[in-house]
């Protein structure tokens, strides 16, 4: 009995055919020393790699929280006048 | 390999070194596999790997290898730097940046498996990525390791440390929703 037609087996079949790529068995030059040095750079201090990375989830959240502030201010623009108390003999006050 | 894994454990820099040498070769063929419109960023993704690695080697009891603990590591990283990406839905012939002719000619459907030329094949490898990478990031982690590599659901337990029955229904899932992509796409150069 024939098979339904899958577009999707077929692709991937043909796909599998397709020439693999040679990858590379050696990390680049001074790769294994930089990620070495890294790894001791965050182990020796590990608080500031704690306060470092706070410190940005930090930053992004104060500047989603401006950004949504402003887009709500240039929306609800403040009045052109301000009520002025009148106070008997203190005009303007 | 063992041995390394004591050393670094102790705080051996040589070792550690040794050690990013003998994986790099395994690391980077995930990272490739798994993130190819990231070519340019994958020596960055390769030392987020490591430096995971490093920073959780402590908890590494075994009794799996170290490397397809170290394997573990780079898929999950991959999954995290896919859930960052756009998906890329494909709809029509535009979403693929390909005319409709040349997919129809160079695509045969019938007899899947016969001899395809080279030109073919890579056409049609160029498709599968652009239709993975419509998937939702687990969609794409799962096909491409059962379809295109060819692993089994038990391999990909190992290497997600997802259950295999959560694998084989996302597998399907995803088939379905691909099948359905490209019956909608054949359509569309049928006159």
């Amino acid at each position: 009995m024939k098979q339904p037609h899958d577009p999707w087996q077929a692709l991937i079949a043909q796909a599998r055919t397709a020439p693999m790529e040679a990858t590379e068995v050696t990390a680049p030059l001074g790769f294994a020393t930089r990620v070495v040095a890294q790894w001791k750079a965050a182990q020796e201090n590990p608080t500031f790699a704690f306060w470092q990375r706070w410190s940005l989830r930090g930053a992004c959240a104060a500047m989603m929280a401006y950004a949504l502030v402003a887009t709500w201010s240039a929306g609800n623009p403040a009045p052109e006048s301000i009520p002025v108390l009148d106070v008997p003999g203190m005009p303007g006050l | 390999m063992d041995n390394l894994v004591d050393l670094v454990k102790q705080g051996d820099d040589a070792a550690a070194r040794q050690l990013v040498a003998a994986l790099y070769g395994q690391v980077i063929s995930i990272v490739r596999k798994h993130l190819p419109t990231q070519r340019h960023e994958e020596e960055d993704v390769a030392q987020d790997i490591f430096l995971k690695m490093f920073t959780r080697i402590q908890q590494y009891r075994g009794p799996q290898p170290f490397p397809h603990w170290v394997s573990r590591i780079a898929v999950n990283t991959c999954l995290d730097r896919l859930r960052a990406q756009k998906l890329r839905p494909v709809r029509t012939f535009t979403d693929l940046g390909m005319d409709p002719t040349v997919y129809h000619d160079t695509v045969s459907w019938s007899d899947a498996g016969d001899d395809t030329p080279a030109s073919n094949s890579r056409l049609s490898s160029e498709l599968v990525e652009q239709l993975l990478a419509s998937l939702k990031p687990q969609e794409q982690i799962i096909l491409r390791m059962l379809d295109l590599e060819q692993k089994s659901v038990s391999e990909i337990s190992q290497l997600t440390g997802w259950g295999a029955s959560k694998i084989k229904v996302t597998a399907m899932r995803s088939r379905r929703k691909l099948t359905s992509t490209l019956q909608k796409l054949e359509m569309e150069t049928t006159p």
